[in-house]
């Protein structure tokens, strides 16, 4: 009993030494609040355009990436149409 | 609200319409409900922290969900909720003291204890402003929602269904926390008490 006296004492006299609070805005804050607010509607469609963007952007890297390399490839098995044209490609075996 | 003559529904329904006077309406939204919310934001945030960002976070937090607002509850209450909510948010985010020590005292916390155990306190005004700071101390090793609680009944002495208005919790939730929270910060009470002997 003497425990939960002291306790409540201990809750009394902190209810009764809480500072009183500021319930003032500070200088412009309504003013900065709503501004941010109504730029963050109108950055929203800008951020998703921006999203998707860089999405597309990094979808067309993998595909000129991707076909690049397989232009590479194929252009390695075989000789180019230029070097046959000057006559530079290895001679091919007779077949006749 | 704080504002006599002021339409509450009017002006959330010019915010809503996002016209040319939704930014007057969104000021004079955030005017008007701007004590309700520093109010909560300041009982509920630990002694050391800066209101005013968590204060425009709440308000942020409020017009990014006002379409999910159904009028079920009276305006005020919602954004006690918005407000409540993002305060726990930000107690969860910070590291909890496991607990407050008799050493961790200054010399004139420790004589406030000893006064109050002796039953010597009496309404002096130094002696009360170092209790509520010692009680600041115990608060940081609670959970939120049990912090939230001990401020809500105990320092601001609100009943139960004022309390289940601010929090939406329902009146079984809350009394239950409610009184494992009183119970936790007595014995950390208790334990801090220890010193005195």
């Amino acid at each position: 009993v003497k425990k939960d006296e002291r306790f409540e004492r201990f809750l009394k006299s902190a209810r009764h030494g809480r500072p009183s609070t500021n319930v003032e805005a500070p200088f412009a804050f309504s003013t900065r609040v709503a501004s941010r607010v109504l730029n963050a509607d109108r950055e929203e469609p800008l951020l998703l355009w921006e999203r998707l963007a860089f999405k597309g952007l990094a979808l067309a890297l993998v595909l000129a990436f991707a076909v690049g390399t397989g232009v590479i490839r194929i252009k390695s098995s075989r000789p180019s149409t230029l070097a046959d044209f000057a006559g530079l490609a290895e001679p091919q075996e007779n077949l006749w | 609200m704080a504002n006599d003559g002021f339409d509450l529904a009017a002006c959330l329904e010019r915010v809503r319409q996002r016209s040319r006077d939704s930014e007057d309406a969104a000021r004079e939204l955030v005017e008007a409900l701007y004590p309700l919310v520093a109010k909560l934001v300041h009982a509920h945030l630990p002694q050391r922290d800066e209101p005013e960002d968590l204060i425009q976070e709440v308000f942020m937090k409020m017009f990014a969900r006002l379409e999910q607002f159904r009028g079920q509850v009276p305006f005020e209450h919602w954004v006690s909720r918005v407000a409540v909510s993002t305060c726990i948010d930000k107690l969860r985010a910070q590291k909890r003291r496991p607990t407050v020590r008799w050493s961790d005292l200054s010399e004139e916390e420790q004589v406030v204890i000893e006064k109050i155990s002796a039953e010597e306190i009496a309404g002096e005004k130094q002696h009360e402003t170092l209790a509520w700071e010692i009680l600041q101390k115990l608060l940081d090793a609670l959970a939120p929602a049990e912090r939230m609680m001990i401020t809500l009944l105990e320092l601001e002495q609100k009943s139960i269904a004022e309390v289940c208005a601010v929090t939406g919790w329902n009146s079984g939730v809350v009394r239950i926390r409610a009184f494992r929270a009183r119970h936790k910060l007595k014995a950390l009470y208790e334990q801090l008490e220890k010193g005195t002997l």
